[in-house]
């Protein structure tokens, strides 16, 4: 798994990382949500689950990293690095591999 | 938001115009907003922009805040005052504290304004400013003001003096008494008979209504979190006042006009270029975004997907009936509108025009062509502001749009073709 930047406008605060297939995608949601974070489904296919003042939105094996737009400029990495450390943990704790290391990108 | 004012939403069928409480409303992005006010304040100086910015939103709010007063029933002044700051917070815009007198004096101050905010956050640690930029919500809280207390229309000014994009800790807007001006009788659902045409078929139409309907119902359930702001498809959206946008648009151009002819043509291209800020930021962050790939598709590189999605997009934000009759990829694309959220103010307040006045619009088609045609959608592309120079600046662009028709010279549609170079 690796973690991407969205560089697009609101600085550092949307990141993104691909859960390795498609099977680990619901094992790892629910490991989550045991773990705390709360789950909704604004639309089919999409899952957004709470994880303090973060959200994560899946769709697929595709997660999207977005940040309270309240966090200081300079914890952004460390909190998005954080969640994507969850969620790394999420998929191996669900009994699944491919998760890998981590890597993130430059 | 209670049932009663939820219910002074509507759309207007055909015509993918929205109103709330009877005032035309869109959705346009933190980008376009920055962009929009600073053309505004480029055209006529930071002074007299700011003075129009917030006097267009004094005029625009007020119709909207009285609907919502009427509706709740609300007759005390710190009902109206309550009832006006929860109304600014769910359309995105922040949410200020208001402490008013009865003689519609007071303060507003707010520490996550949409404008200020969203300022520091995209050019904060890049550039210092001098000026403030809540001319929106000055003048919000000066309707709000007029409207607590009974005033009459345009008698309360909001002058910010603090503005967190300033750096400021909080922005701080005063509002004192003037001599009430006469205002322009605001363009509302029910004169938009006058102005609006009947819908026509494009391509894809089917497709395009049916995205339009979903994506607007999903707006339909977005409001501003608790501190007033809504931090949606990697943007700040605000749901903000048609009204608004034209009344600051084609006042700066008119001043213009009068003042400087010579320098008109400039004026006229950044608020086309502001379609091409708003396609290219709003647009593209939606199409990019993983709702859009839950609801519609992962984006990829077909031009006909794309500008089929632009048009959905459009019509989802209010912008209007927006329609391709025709297209040639990689040659040519006609975009028309047989109803657009520019002309109807236009012709309302100043009647035909003897040029082309859809800025927006037409800004918008051109940067649908480009967006369609140059943005490598497959492979997740950045949409920064380098890359936005290298698709709409210099010699990057590619194409050109020449407008055929036009509404507000009181064409039944307005048409842009936009060809290759």
């Amino acid at each position: 798994m690796k973690l991407s930047r969205l560089a697009n406008c609101t600085r550092n605060l949307t990141w993104e990382t691909r859960l390795p297939e498609d099977e680990v995608v619901e094992p790892t949601l629910r490991h989550l949500v045991e773990r705390g974070a709360s789950r909704a489904q604004p639309l089919p296919r999409l899952t957004r689950l709470e994880i303090g003042a973060h959200a994560l939105v899946v769709v697929g094996t595709r997660v999207q990293i977005r940040l309270s737009y309240l966090t200081p400029d300079d914890e952004r990495r460390y909190e998005a690095e954080r969640l994507f450390v969850a969620l790394m943990d999420a998929v191996r704790a669900a009994g699944l591999t491919g998760a890998g290391d981590g890597r993130r990108s430059p | 938001m209670s049932d009663a004012i939820s219910q002074l939403k509507s759309l207007m069928p055909g015509c993918d115009l929205t109103f709330f409480g009877g005032a035309p409303y869109v959705f346009h992005c933190h980008h376009y907003n920055l962009f929009h006010d600073q053309s505004v304040d480029d055209v006529l100086g930071e002074e007299a922009g700011f003075a129009l910015r917030s006097r267009a939103a004094r005029e625009a709010f007020r119709p909207l805040l009285a609907a919502v007063f009427d509706a709740a029933g609300a007759t005390l002044p710190v009902e109206r005052i309550e009832l006006a700051t929860q109304i600014f917070a769910a359309l995105g815009h922040g949410r200020p504290s208001l402490s008013v007198s009865s003689d519609g004096t007071g303060v507003a101050t707010g520490t996550h304004l949409h404008y200020g905010f969203a300022w520091r956050e995209k050019y904060g640690k890049q550039v210092k400013r001098f000026d403030p930029v809540d001319a929106v919500a000055a003048g919000f809280a000066a309707a709000a003001s007029e409207l607590a207390h009974g005033l009459p229309p345009g008698s309360v000014e909001g002058t910010e003096v603090n503005c967190v994009a300033m750096q400021h800790e909080q922005c701080r807007v005063s509002l004192s008494r003037v001599a009430p001006t006469p205002l322009a009788e605001p363009l509302a659902e029910r004169m938009m008979a006058d102005y609006v045409k009947p819908p026509q078929r494009g391509l894809w139409e089917d497709e395009v209504a049916a995205i339009a309907d979903g994506l607007r119902g999903f707006l339909g359930g977005v409001a501003g979190d608790e501190r007033g702001l809504v931090h949606a498809f990697n943007v700040f959206v605000t749901a903000h006042m048609a009204n608004y946008y034209n009344e600051t648009i084609f006042e700066s151009v008119r001043a213009l006009e009068e003042r400087s002819p010579a320098v008109v043509g400039a004026a006229e291209s950044l608020f086309r270029e502001a379609g091409h800020v708003c396609v290219f930021n709003t647009f593209g962050n939606i199409i990019l975004s993983p709702e859009w790939e839950s609801m519609v598709e992962k984006p990829g590189d077909d031009p006909e997907r794309i500008v089929m999605s632009c048009l959905a997009i459009a019509r989802s934000l209010g912008f209007g009936h927006w329609l391709v009759p025709e297209m040639k990829v990689g040659e040519r694309m006609v975009m028309r509108t047989t109803t657009n959220y520019e002309a109807p103010y236009y012709l309302h307040r100043y009647g035909r025009s003897a040029k082309p006045r859809c800025y927006i619009t037409t800004g918008a088609a051109l940067a649908i062509a480009v967006l369609a045609h140059r943005v490598k959608w497959s492979e997740s592309p950045t949409l920064d502001q380098a890359y936005y120079d290298a698709l709409f600046r210099g010699d990057g662009l590619g194409w050109e749009a020449e407008v055929t028709r036009d509404q507000t010279m009181g064409d039944e549609v307005t048409e842009i073709v936009v060809s290759r170079r």
